[in-house]
């Protein structure tokens, strides 16, 4: 968001002036795709093998199925998104349901957060070790490396590095995620040229047995507590434990309601395309190359590879040894690059929502502590890299166990936030979004697709409960410390008085001597917009809507009224911008954000608001002026003191039309200045009737127009106007007034929407 | 005169060098400071805390003999974020360290070059 300027002159000089704003840029859906897909798109490099370790070879059908099922999950976000433009699980959870599942969403999630780091880094160490191995053995050397004990040191160095970075504050490129997801994009598709070659040079394809209970092979391990029990046996449970061991393929979709805010308009179109674009990727890289893994490496060498499933594919393919050895090295290339990325992604993401729910007073300030040197929340950092390192140390570079506990975190975050939405259905009525498959019974609407989603995230997450044992202990050992945590550290905020407004936003002030249309990076043309009262903008909800940035900027601006003479002196900051006026601007940057639209603002120092209103259109060149009306002035009020303040400009005025929206109406426009009137409808007859008459008369004919007979009406009335006739003349004027009083003109002059 | 920093190491060095040009050509400093935010973590929300950054900046800014306004965004992108922020035909000064690859700082550079800004780079670290 933009500066904030004082229209009056700044003529004291200030030393130090330190001024700090957030800068909305908005972006594409396909950067924001890119953002999603560097998180989503690494579980590809593990899912294969873990899946397939836990219930044989039917498990690229499951990843496939649970990555196809990600479609339904995409809705649920969506239709959050839709209610929440910053709304992640912690958000949803506590508005729908309340703290207390809010508390239990977020500790889920730190545990995914906290699992994410070791799994893609260990992840990454395998195929680095495994491909040193496999140049080992090509280039007949006789030395080999233990890819768990080399995965292990790699990941504790990969965690340390991007620890020490984290604590430094050192900023990550957003551009980068867009440049890995390209690269990325091309080992995708040399893999879905190479696969099939290597397919027809073997002469077919056999494709993996289909994920029926008799096909799926659970082992104990995979059953956990349910081995051994009736339960095993019940085809229902085997499938929804199947599902349980490959649903952490879908680990990363809480990435799409962080950069929601960010999603240019329109910004839920966009988000769609996003979504899709995510999930359709992700379909392909994750499920498609898990399946093509099992239809090429052979069974009998591919337990080798579970660590390191695309590594294992690519050596399997056709071809000469040297370009499979080339192409191994690019697949690790791009595996270190995002598997080593959501390593960074994790540190930053668990940060972000602990800061999160310290805002809230639900962590305690002892963790939010800046570092000495570099400012950042080192306590936070430091406790989660420790976890962090730990869990690398305890997995022993077993990606298998890594993914077993990470599943408790990926699986309860969705569940809960599903039931979040679900619960919200009920409550709010304002979804921009609603999940498909919604019937009418008796007038009540009964969300079917959101059902159904939230009781499959239900059963998979109760499925996993009772089978993954790694996880449940891990999991829930993990969640009750954390709760615990939070319940403490709510209880020790509470004593203390929250003074301080962290749901504000952080404006700069940049003092200018005078308004105008390039300080405020606003083109001619634009639309200004007066906001005094953040409970009343629906006229800036409005604009934002209808307007196309493409042709006209927006200015949102708000007078601080002075009194008189008060402008004989320099303002300082808190009077010129106090408390009200940042929280106004707060509101109206929330607004622009759920719109994906950038405005300008400006705070305007003035004795008289009507004045500065008009001085300012007129400064900035703006080709309406929109504001809202207040309870205490009528519109036709409004309208007349901005049309005298208009009058009161000095020459040559700059014409603009001023627009002013009610809730309950349509929009009223003026056009202040010269302009060519629009008469009302019974004096439109009356003109065209006259115009027939005069027609009739010889020598006139074709030649008069309705602009003449005006003409002349209005000379004979200036003339009239000078005689005994004055009064009469006022009186029917009056009459008139009296008689259109109530009716509005409600077409727009100049019509600047988006056709 | 604009300066302009990617990040706070060395920028002590640049603003005084910013400071000797401005004063003898009578200008007032100013200094942008982006502050890029990871898509993970809210831009109200960075990773240094304001107020750290704010009084790391303000401590800076004190002991220079000129007029200096600091103006600090928190941001996405850098390089768009500059590019708005800067107004036509600014002087700007960016500092960095000396590497042998195109860094950010020289990227920067270029562009701002390129949008028509008198741009001047300082070796500091």
């Amino acid at each position: 968001m933009q500066n904030s300027i004082p229209a009056t002159p700044s003529t004291a000089t200030t030393k130090v002036v330190v001024a700090t704003t957030v800068a909305l840029t908005f972006i594409t859906f396909w950067q924001a795709a890119a953002v999603v897909l560097n998180d989503l798109a690494s579980t590809m490099f593990y899912i294969g093998g873990i899946t397939e370790q836990a219930i044989g070879k039917p498990a690229p059908w499951m990843v496939l199925g649970v990555m196809l099922f990600s479609f339904a999950v995409r809705s649920v976000y969506m239709e959050s998104c839709g209610m929440f433009v910053r709304g992640g699980v912690y958000i949803v959870v506590k508005d729908s349901i309340g703290p207390t599942v809010a508390k239990l969403s977020v500790s889920s999630l730190v545990v995914d957060y906290v699992l994410t780091g070791p799994i893609s880094a260990v992840s990454a160490g395998q195929y680095l070790g495994r491909l040193l191995n496999d140049m080992a053995e090509t280039l007949h050397q006789s030395w080999r490396t233990d890819p768990n004990t080399f995965a292990v040191f790699f990941s504790v160095a990969v965690t340390i590095y991007f620890w020490r970075s984290n604590i430094r504050g050192v900023p990550e490129s957003s551009h980068k995620a867009l440049r890995i997801m390209q690269i990325t994009t091309v080992m995708v598709v040399i893999i879905l040229l190479w696969a099939p070659i290597t397919l027809i040079m073997r002469g077919g394809a056999k494709l993996p047995p289909l994920p029926t209970p008799a096909n799926l092979h659970l082992t104990n391990e995979s059953l956990g507590w349910l081995a051994g029990t009736y339960f095993a046996k019940i085809s229902f449970v085997v499938i929804m434990v199947s599902i349980g061991h490959s649903l952490l393929a879908m680990s990363g979709f809480e990435t799409l309601a962080q950069v929601y805010r960010e999603v240019a308009y329109p910004k839920l179109k966009n988000l769609r395309i996003t979504a899709n674009i995510v999930c359709t990727y992700a379909v392909i890289c994750t499920g498609i190359i898990s399946l093509l893994a099992v239809m090429i490496i052979p069974d009998s060498t591919r337990s080798m590879y579970f660590d390191n499933m695309i590594g294992g594919l690519v050596m399997n393919f056709a071809g000469p040894q040297i370009l499979k050895l080339g192409f191994h090295v690019f697949i690790v290339i791009v595996g270190v690059l995002i598997l080593a990325g959501a390593v960074n992604t994790s540190l930053i993401g668990v940060n972000g929502v602990l800061n999160r729910v310290a805002e809230d007073g639900v962590l305690l300030d002892w963790f939010r502590k800046p570092h000495k040197k570099f400012g950042t929340t080192y306590r936070i950092l430091n406790t989660m890299a420790i976890l962090q390192i730990l869990t690398i140390l305890a997995s022993r570079g077993d990606v298998f166990l890594l993914g077993e506990a990470y599943a408790f975190g990926v699986v309860w975050s969705f569940a809960l936030k599903a039931l979040g939405v679900l619960v919200l259905r009920y409550q709010r009525h304002d979804q921009e979004y609603k999940m498909g498959w919604n019937i009418q019974i008796a007038g009540k609407e009964i969300p079917i697709g959101l059902g159904l989603t939230t009781s499959t995230l239900f059963l998979v997450a109760i499925a996993n409960l009772f089978s993954k044992k790694i996880a449940t202990v891990y999991g829930i050992t993990f969640t009750i410390v954390l709760y615990a945590l939070f319940m403490i550290s709510e209880r020790v905020n509470a004593r203390k008085k929250l003074e301080h407004r962290s749901d504000l936003e952080k404006f700069n002030l940049d003092h200018q001597s005078q308004v105008s249309a390039a300080t405020l990076h606003a083109r001619p043309g634009c639309v200004l917009v007066a906001v005094r009262d953040y409970h009343r903008m629906h006229h800036l909800q409005r604009t934002l809507e209808k307007t196309n940035l493409r042709r006209h900027d927006i200015v949102v601006m708000t007078v601080r009224q002075l009194l008189t003479g008060a402008g004989e002196y320099e303002l300082r900051d808190d009077q010129l911008f106090a408390g009200y006026e940042q929280e106004l601007f707060s509101h109206v940057v929330t607004l622009a954000e759920k719109e994906g639209k950038s405005v300008e603002l400006l705070v305007v120092p003035a004795v008289d608001p009507f004045d500065a209103l008009v001085q300012t259109a007129t400064s900035l060149r703006a080709s309406k002026l929109v504001v809202g009306v207040s309870p205490c002035v009528e519109y036709d009020e409004l309208a007349h003191r901005i049309g005298l303040a208009w009058e009161h400009q000095p020459l040559p005025r700059h014409p603009f039309s001023l627009e002013i929206t009610q809730t309950d109406r349509p929009s009223t426009y003026v056009n202040l200045g010269p302009h060519p009137p629009r008469l009302w409808p019974e004096d439109v007859d009356l003109l065209h009737n006259i115009w027939l008459r005069l027609t009739e008369q010889a020598g006139v004919g074709s030649k008069l127009h309705h602009r003449d007979v005006v003409g002349v009406a209005l000379q004979r009335l200036e003339q009239e106007l000078a005689t005994s006739e004055r009064m009469r003349i006022v009186k029917q004027v009056e009459d008139a007034v009296q008689r259109h009083e109530g009716e509005i003109e409600i077409a727009p002059p100049q019509p600047i929407e988006d056709p | 005169m604009n300066v302009v920093y990617t990040r706070l190491p060395g920028a002590a060095e640049t603003l005084k060098m910013a400071s000797g040009l401005a004063r003898g050509l009578g200008a007032r400093v100013t200094v942008h400071v982006a502050q890029v935010i990871p898509y993970p973590l809210e831009l109200k929300s960075p990773p240094v805390s304001v107020q750290f950054a704010e009084g790391q900046l303000l401590a800076l800014a004190g002991e220079q003999p000129v007029e200096t306004n600091i103006q600090m965004y928190l941001c996405r992108d850098l390089t768009d974020t500059i590019r708005r922020v800067l107004k036509p035909g600014s002087v700007v000064i960016i500092g960095g360290g000396k590497r042998w690859w195109p860094g950010q700082e020289q990227r920067l550079a270029k562009i701002l070059r390129r949008d028509g800004h008198h741009v001047i780079r300082i070796h500091a670290e």
